[in-house]
This record gives C-alpha cells, sequence and structure tokens, in this order.
C-alpha cells in the first residue's frame, strides 16, 4: 500500500518507530521502515547484534549511522535476537536500496506474543502516519 | 517563550564528557530535564573516535600515550577527532517533535548549524554550512557536527576550532597523509581554519558562548537560563562515569586490520600532477576519507576540498566513483586546466585498486611503496630484467658513475644483484635519465613485455609521463632513504651525479619477484 508516496508493503506490521515486523511462528523478522530510511538518508554502519541478545518492546537495542548520526533501533516486542542480518556488517546500503528486503535487521524469537496487538496493518497506520508526514513537512518548511 | 537550561560543564576529561553525553540525553528521553544547550571543553587532550569506529584504526596510541592524550568513544556518529583546550564544544539536547526541530537529520543539521553559522558571522567571520554536516569559512572547515538519539530525545552536538594544533592532530591521528612532512602539514591547513586564524586574534571563549547561546535561542524562538546537572543526572553519572572509563567501551569496536587500507596514487597529465591519499573501507568498499593534492591549478580555489567532501564515506566501486565524480563536476562551476572528470575517476582508481595487492601477496604496508607503469600489477607479465639506481651505490664507490656492481656487499646494489641472479633476472644499474630512457626502449625493441624496476616516488612522479610514453609495462619498487628532490638536489640527480646514497627495499623487491616471476612461471609450468 501507498501512503503519499511511501510503500508499506501488505502482510507486514507496522510500528510508531517506523519500524516493520513479518511474522513466522513465533518469529518476528524487523527492519526500518521507507519514512525511516529516507529520514535516515544512506546508511554507514550497522551494530552487529549476537543472538542471544535480549530486547524489550520499545527499547533501543543496536544502532545504525548514516551521515554521522547514530540512530536507534527500537525492539516491537519484548524477546530474544536470534538471528542478525550479516551482510548489513559490509553492505549496510542494502537497508536503503531494499529496506523491505535484503535490508532486513534480526529475527526475534517472540517472549510476548500478547505485545503483537500493538502492530499495525498498513491500513490502521495509515491515519497516524499521515499526521506524522504533515509534522515532518511542517518542519521542512521552516 | 520555553526556557531551555544553558548548562556549561566546563572542562573536564574524555570520559567524563563522553558519560555526561549518555546522562544528559538519558535525562532528557526520561523527561527529567528541560532542554538543553551544553557547552564543553576538554583537558588533558584527547581524541575521540566515532560510535562505529575502531580505536586502533584511527588512533596513532603509542604517541598518544606518550603525549598524555586521552582516547575515548563517542555515542554519535562520525570520524575520529582530536580535541585539546582550544576547542569548544556545543550541544543541542532536545525531544525530537519539538516542533523547532525537522525530522529529517540532513534538515536538523542545516537548521542547528544556522545558528553556529550566525554566530560566527556576528564575530566577523563568513561562515556557511556545507552539507551535510560541516560549517566551513570560505571552503576551510571550521566546526563539524554529528549527533544521535534516544527514545523520543536527541543530541546534536558540534565542534568549534578557537585555535587549532594542525602537527598534534596529524600526530595523533591516522590522517590520510604520506609521512609528517611540511607539505602536509600546509595541505592539512588549507582544509581546515580556526577563529584564531581568521581574526587575527583569538576571541573570548565567554563572548563565543554568549553568541551562540544568542543565535541558538533567536533560531530555536527560546530563552536559556543558566543552570547545574540536577541530581538526578548527578548520580546517572556517578553510576555510567566506570563505564566510559572502561576498556570495554573504549575498544567497544574492532576491526580486521585488512579493513582500513590507507592507499596512494600519483597521477599525471598535462593538468599536472595529481596526488590522491584515501583511506578505503575495504570490507564495505567506502572511501572512508580522501585528500587530493597536486600541482594542478583550480578555479574557484579550493574547489577541490568540495569534491574530497563529495566523495567522502561514498561507495569505492569504479562504476560508482564516476558516478560521484560526474555529479559533482556537473553540479560545480569548477574549471581545473587539463584535468577532467576523467582523470579525477582515474586516480581515485589507481589508489583503490592497490587494495587488491594485499590479496596478490604484498603487506599491507607495502602497497604504497609500489608503483606501475603502463600496465597493471595483475596483469604483467613476468619482468626479465631488474633496472637498478646508481643513487643505492655508495658515493665512493667505483661503479658510482659506472653501470655494473663488483658485489661487494658495501651496499644494497650488490645484495640487489645477487637477488636477481637467484631469479634468474638480468641486473642493470641506471646512471642517468638518459640512460633509463634508452635502456626501456631497447628492451621494447628486444621482445620484453615488462621490467621490474626501484626508483624513489618522488622520481616516479616526475618521470611518470615518461614511462608511459615509451610505453613498456613495468613495476616499480620505492627506495629508502631518498632525498635529493627535497633537496632540490634533482637537477644533479638526473644527471647521475647526487652524492646521497639510496637504500634499496630488498624484502619487497624478492616479494614482488617471487609473485610476478617465480609464482608466474609455477602457473605456466616454465619452472
Amino acid at each position: 500500500m501507498q501512503i503519499q508516496g511511501y510503500n508499506f508493503p501488505e502482510g507486514l506490521k507496522y510500528d510508531k518507530n517506523h519500524f516493520w515486523s513479518k511474522l513466522d511462528g513465533d518469529i518476528l523478522t524487523m527492519g526500518f521502515n521507507e519514512f525511516a530510511v529516507r529520514l535516515a538518508g544512506e546508511f554507514v554502519y550497522v551494530d552487529m547484534v549476537e543472538p542471544g541478545k535480549k530486547v524489550e518492546q520499545g527499547k533501543a537495542f543496536m544502532s545504525a549511522e548514516s551521515g554521522k548520526w547514530v540512530g536507534r533501533v527500537y525492539a516491537p516486542v519484548d524477546g530474544e535476537v536470534v538471528e542478525f542480518n550479516a551482510d548489513l556488517e559490509f553492505e549496510p546500503d542494502k537497508i536503503n536500496q531494499d529496506p523491505y528486503g535484503e535490508g532486513w535487521l534480526v529475527k526475534i524469537k517472540i517472549a510476548e506474543a500478547g505485545q503483537l496487538g500493538a502492530l499495525m496493518d498498513p491500513e490502521s497506520l495509515e491515519p497516524w502516519f499521515l499526521s506524522e508526514l504533515e509534522r515532518v513537512k511542517g518542519d521542512a518548511e521552516d | 517563550m520555553t526556557a531551555w537550561r544553558l548548562l556549561d560543564t566546563g572542562v573536564r576529561s574524555a570520559a567524563e564528557n563522553m558519560a555526561l553525553d549518555e546522562v544528559i540525553l538519558t535525562a532528557k528521553a526520561r523527561g527529567w530535564v528541560p532542554n538543553t544547550l551544553r557547552f564543553l571543553q576538554f583537558n588533558p587532550p584527547c581524541v575521540l573516535v566515532g560510535y562505529h569506529q575502531s580505536v586502533e584504526q584511527e588512533v596513532r596510541l603509542s604517541y598518544c600515550r606518550q603525549q598524555g592524550i586521552e582516547v575515548n568513544r563517542r555515542i554519535t556518529g562520525g570520524g575520529a577527532l582530536y580535541w585539546d583546550e582550544t576547542q569548544l564544544g556545543w550541544e543541542i539536547i532536545a525531544e525530537k517533535n519539538h516542533p523547532a526541530m525537522p525530522a529529517r537529520i540532513e534538515e536538523l543539521y542545516s537548521k542547528l548549524s544556522g545558528a553556529v553559522v550566525s554566530a560566527l558571522q556576528e564575530l566577523g567571520v563568513e561562515a556557511r554550512f556545507r552539507p551535510r554536516n560541516d560549517i566551513e569559512v570560505k571552503r576551510r572547515k571550521i566546526s563539524g557536527t554529528g549527533g544521535t538519539e534516544l527514545e523520543g530525545a536527541f543530541l546534536f552536538q558540534g565542534t568549534l576550532l578557537i585555535d587549532f594544533e594542525v602537527e598534534t592532530m596529524l600526530k595523533a591521528l591516522r590522517i590520510p597523509t604520506e609521512k609528517l612532512k611540511d607539505k602536509e602539514l600546509a595541505s592539512v591547513r588549507e582544509r581546515v581554519t580556526c577563529l584564531q586564524w581568521e581574526l587575527g586574534y583569538t576571541p573570548l571563549l565567554e563572548t563565543v558562548k554568549a553568541l551562540l547561546a544568542a543565535n541558538f535561542a533567536r533560531l530555536l524562538g527560546v530563552s536559556f537560563a543558566p543552570g547545574p546537572l540536577t541530581r538526578q543526572e548527578a548520580e546517572l553519572f556517578a553510576a555510567v562515569l566506570p563505564k566510559f572509563q572502561s576498556e570495554g567501551w573504549i575498544d567497544k569496536v574492532r576491526k580486521s586490520p585488512w579493513q582500513r587500507q590507507a592507499l596512494r596514487s600519483l597521477y599525471k597529465n598535462k593538468g599536472g600532477l595529481l596526488r590522491t591519499s584515501l583511506v578505503l573501507d575495504s570490507m564495505a568498499r567506502r572511501i572512508e576519507s580522501v585528500y587530493l593534492t597536486g600541482d594542478f591549478f583550480v578555479y574557484p580555489q579550493n574547489a577541490v576540498f568540495d569534491l574530497e567532501n563529495a566523495l567522502k564515506g561514498s561507495s569505492a566501486r569504479y562504476e560508482e566513483i564516476v558516478k560521484t565524480v560526474n555529479k559533482f563536476f556537473a553540479a560545480h562551476q569548477v574549471c581545473i586546466p587539463g584535468l577532467g572528470p576523467g582523470d579525477f575517476v582515474q586516480a581515485l582508481w589507481e589508489a583503490v585498486r592497490k587494495g587488491d595487492w594485499v590479496r596478490q601477496g604484498i603487506g599491507q604496508e607495502d602497497v604504497n611503496s609500489l608503483f606501475t607503469v603502463a600496465g597493471t600489477l595483475e596483469t604483467m607479465a613476468p619482468p626479465q630484467v631488474l633496472l637498478l639506481p646508481y643513487c643505492a651505490k655508495k658515493p665512493g664507490c667505483r661503479y658510482r658513475y659506472e653501470e655494473g656492481c663488483s658485489l661487494c656487499g658495501a651496499c644494497t646494489v650488490g645484495q640487489a644483484y645477487q637477488l636477481a641472479r637467484k631469479y634468474d633476472l638480468q641486473p642493470v644499474t641506471i646512471q642517468n635519465y638518459e640512460m633509463l630512457e634508452d635502456t626501456l626502449r631497447e628492451l621494447k625493441k628486444g621482445g620484453h613485455s615488462s621490467f621490474l624496476g626501484t626508483c624513489c616516488e618522488a622520481f616516479y612522479a616526475k618521470h611518470k609521463d615518461d614511462f608511459e610514453r615509451i610505453g613498456l609495462p613495468g613495476i616499480l619498487v620505492d627506495v629508502d632513504n631518498s632525498t635529493c628532490y627535497e633537496l632540490g638536489e634533482e637537477a644533479k640527480a638526473y644527471a647521475g651525479k647526487f652524492e646521497n646514497q639510496t637504500d634499496l627495499k630488498l624484502e619487497l623487491l624478492e616479494q614482488v619477484i617471487k609473485i610476478k616471476v617465480v609464482k608466474q612461471k609455477e602457473r605456466t609450468g616454465c619452472l
């Protein structure tokens, strides 16, 4: 689904920190959504995250650097990292080129399935996202 | 008007200042403190690497230890910086969704840097923002910025050079300059500036701080009230300081020594000589930083610094270098007689490609001591001749001014002769430039398809176009202790009458012979 020129593929879930999640049983794959990628600019470094790392919903657990800015990655749910996209160590710009595909960040084993309810599909994301877009546009016109 | 806190944390150690960054950002994210403008300074002097950088790759640790320069890691991105008391740090720590703050990072950089630009202009300095994150005065950098975020808060920080100690910075950081020669100090001085150099005097720190605060207040539509660290911040500071003093934090990022390569190339055409010194992230195939120097003419002056800036962080893949360079020339009105985009691409590519020589078996520290002419190392046929410079012979030797060697063992030429014989190469000592040209032409005429030689980098730079014109592909190994060009004795050297004695790099010479002669013959079954 396109919202104001930003692609939000169907079948994925989204959160208000601008990440996408894909669910497969008790494993959640996540990455930056296209909006976050465009705000950040080209990624040059991504932290490697060791499997086994515990993550907490809404809390930062890894970093990604674009243009001297260290951005944070926030977990969509509580859980444990089971896999990190090792390609990003040498090709962090995959996040820019293919945020919903080869630019995925980590896979998390979900600890609290009840938290998944907070994630949104593109349709339910749209009203909030439009207000977010309004805020950003307003800033850009300053 | 909302009151923001004006927090001056004074002069502190690197670990304390880095810990305070984390503390204030966390305090802001938790809603404990008002939005803040912080001023900071460092003593002892220190080197701060960016959050994702590796200390050992960016810092000359032994020099820093010897000089009492501290080393630490920032929580923000970007490159390694040298700080001493002559620099002022400024930071904005605020909520991300503050109405005055752009969400797009590039816009945030540009907007907040605007306050520093206008403060500098009020001081009488012609400052302007240089995308993406620097402030410059007549194309020379005076301030760099970076940032990070935590939940709903962000920290945006910058340096401001009040005065600047170039030599110490060059010694403390692994900047891609060749050696610490006057020329390199001058080339760094051309690229940076400080208030002292611009104004001719050192402005009072209090004046600079007051101007920065006034301009941030105007830009953001806020007022500032001086305030200290809160009790909660002070407690958190005490709790996190040990982390920022620990090796675990300072050495948090380690990278393979292969990953960061300092590479150099020389490119010459009718427009002049173009020297490229760059740092390559060989894994990510990215140019981390680059210096382009030489004797070419550029208008507007210093425009080449904009090209360096455009290349910083760009892809080192050939087609991407082409794109970056072409885009730069298309967007800028730059006049460099005799050198076009294609020449810059070739110069950059020659340096980048040297990174691959490590895979051929050349040591990391040796790649810049090898030059090629009229061909590439990878494709060159096995040479059958070894050309040696007369200047490596002892000044009193009877062979100093005539071809040949008695193998007496008093200089490295005799050892090179033995090497040549061991690997079935014909050694020839070159007595002057004319003899070199004649020898190369004869070799070419006689069916040789390559040569191996040794000469100093200055000789190679001076005669690169002559080698290319003659057209016999060759590999040249640098020499040690070469000073004739630096001493301005090149006319004597040309005629074969220079008195200094150079030393041949015998180990590297043998390594090249093994790679180009032995291995290649093994592959073709000729040995």
